[in-house]
C-alpha cells in the first residue's frame, strides 16, 4: 500500500482534545483555545503517521515537477503501465 | 516547491520503499496540524479534499487554504488530491479548482449509493484518464467496494459509500480484474477493496486475517507492479483518544480500526 487514506483519526482526535479542553476550562469562552488543543492533538497524530510510514525526511528529496511537465511525460509514454 | 501530481509522489514513494498517508481537510485546523507536523519532521503531504469537505467549507475556501499552505511551506511538496469523485464531472470542477490529482470512484453510480457495474466504472475512469493526463494531473481509480468482512455491512462516510449488504465477492478486489482494469483504463494509482470501511465504526475486535484480506494486497501489487495501491477506511482509530471522548462526556463504545503497522 503506497497511499493509506486517514480521516477518522483526526476527527476523534480533535474531538476528544476539544470535549477534554471544554471540560477542564468551564470558564473559557475563546473558540481559538479550544481550537488550538485540536490542532495540537491532530499534529501529533499526523508526525506519528508521516514516521511510521517513512515519509518523514524526504520532503527535500523531491524535485519538484509542474503538471505541464507531467503532461508531456505522459504524452511520450514514459508513465504507462506495467501490467502482468 | 508547490503542488506536485500525486503520480510523482507516489513514484518517488516507491522508488525509496515508503508510504505516504492522506490526510482529508476541510478546515483550517487540519490543515494547520498536517503542515506543522509535514515541516517538522520533512515529509511531503497529500491534502485531499471530499464532496464533504467542499459542501462544509465551499470550494472556494478549500482552494484558497490549500494555496495557503503552499505559500506558507514552499519546501514541502503537497499534492492537493480530490477524494472520492462521484462523476468525470465531479473531476473535471476539481482539476479547474487547480487540484494536482482526482480520484474517479466508478465502483459507485453518480448517486454514491448504489454499485456500478464494471463495464461502467471502466468507462467514467477512462474518460477521466484522458483529460486528466492530457494537463498533467493523476488519477485513483476504484475497484470492489468498502465495507465488513465481518457483517457483510457497506459502510458509508460523509454521503459517499454503497448501501446495504454486499457480498464477499464485492467487498474483495479481484486481482485478475485488477490488472485488466489498469491496462484498459490507466489510472495510477487503485483503491482497493481488503475489507476496510469508511468511518470509526471498523471491527467488533481487533482485525485478523479473515476480517482483513492483506495477502489479496500482495497477489494485487504482482500483476500490476507500477500501479500505486491505495487503502481506504484505515483510520486506526487511536484507543486513547477514544477513552477521552468517552471520559468527558462521549457516547462511542468500543471500536477498533487498521492497526499502523
Amino acid at each position: 500500500m503506497r497511499k493509506v487514506n486517514i480521516d477518522t483519526d483526526l476527527r476523534i482526535a480533535s474531538t476528544g482534545a476539544v470535549r477534554r479542553f471544554l471540560a477542564e476550562n468551564r470558564k473559557d469562552f475563546d473558540p481559538r483555545k479550544f481550537l488550538l488543543a485540536a490542532t495540537a492533538a491532530m499534529k501529533n497524530i499526523c508526525k506519528a503517521r508521516f514516521e511510521a510510514f517513512g515519509s518523514a525526511g524526504q520532503a527535500s528529496k523531491i524535485k519538484a515537477l509542474s503538471c505541464d511537465t507531467m503532461a508531456e511525460r505522459y504524452k511520450k509514454g514514459e508513465l504507462a503501465q506495467v501490467v502482468k | 516547491m508547490a503542488l506536485v501530481s500525486l503520480r510523482q509522489l507516489l513514484d518517488h514513494a516507491a522508488e525509496n520503499s515508503y508510504g505516504l498517508p492522506a490526510f482529508n481537510v476541510n478546515n483550517m485546523e487540519q490543515i494547520h496540524a498536517i503542515m506543522q507536523a509535514a515541516n517538522e519532521v520533512g515529509s511531503p503531504v497529500i491534502l485531499q479534499g471530499s464532496a464533504g469537505a467542499r459542501k462544509y467549507a465551499g470550494e472556494a475556501f478549500l482552494r484558497h487554504l490549500v494555496a495557503a499552505a503552499v505559500e506558507a511551506y514552499p519546501h514541502i511538496p503537497i499534492v492537493m488530491h480530490q477524494d472520492h469523485g462521484a462523476s468525470p464531472a465531479v473531476c473535471i470542477q476539481a482539476i479547474r479548482s487547480g487540484f494536482s490529482s482526482v480520484m474517479m470512484d466508478g465502483s459507485l453510480r453518480e448517486d454514491g449509493k448504489t454499485p456500478a457495474s464494471y463495464d461502467y466504472n471502466v468507462d467514467v475512469t477512462t474518460q477521466v484518464v484522458g483529460i486528466a493526463h492530457a494537463v498533467g494531473v493523476s488519477v485513483e481509480g476504484e475497484l470492489g467496494c468498502l465495507g465488513s468482512l465481518e457483517s457483510g455491512m457497506a459502510g458509508e462516510e460523509d454521503g459517499h459509500g454503497a448501501e446495504g449488504k454486499l457480498d464477499h465477492s464485492q467487498l474483495l478486489t479481484d486481482p485478475e480484474e485488477a490488472a485488466d482494469f489498469v491496462k484498459k483504463t490507466g489510472v495510477d494509482a487503485l483503491a482497493i477493496a481488503i475489507g476496510t470501511s469508511h468511518g470509526a465504526y471498523k471491527f467488533t475486535r481487533p482485525p485478523t486475517g479473515e476480517t482483513l484480506a492483506i495477502n489479496r494486497i500482495k497477489e494485487i501489487h504482482a500483476r500490476i507492479p507500477n500501479t500505486h495501491l491505495v487503502m481506504h477506511g484505515s483510520s486506526s482509530v487511536p484507543q486513547e483518544w477514544l477513552k477521552i471522548i468517552n471520559e468527558y462526556g462521549g457516547d462511542m463504545g468500543q471500536t477498533y480500526g487498521v492497526p499502523v503497522e
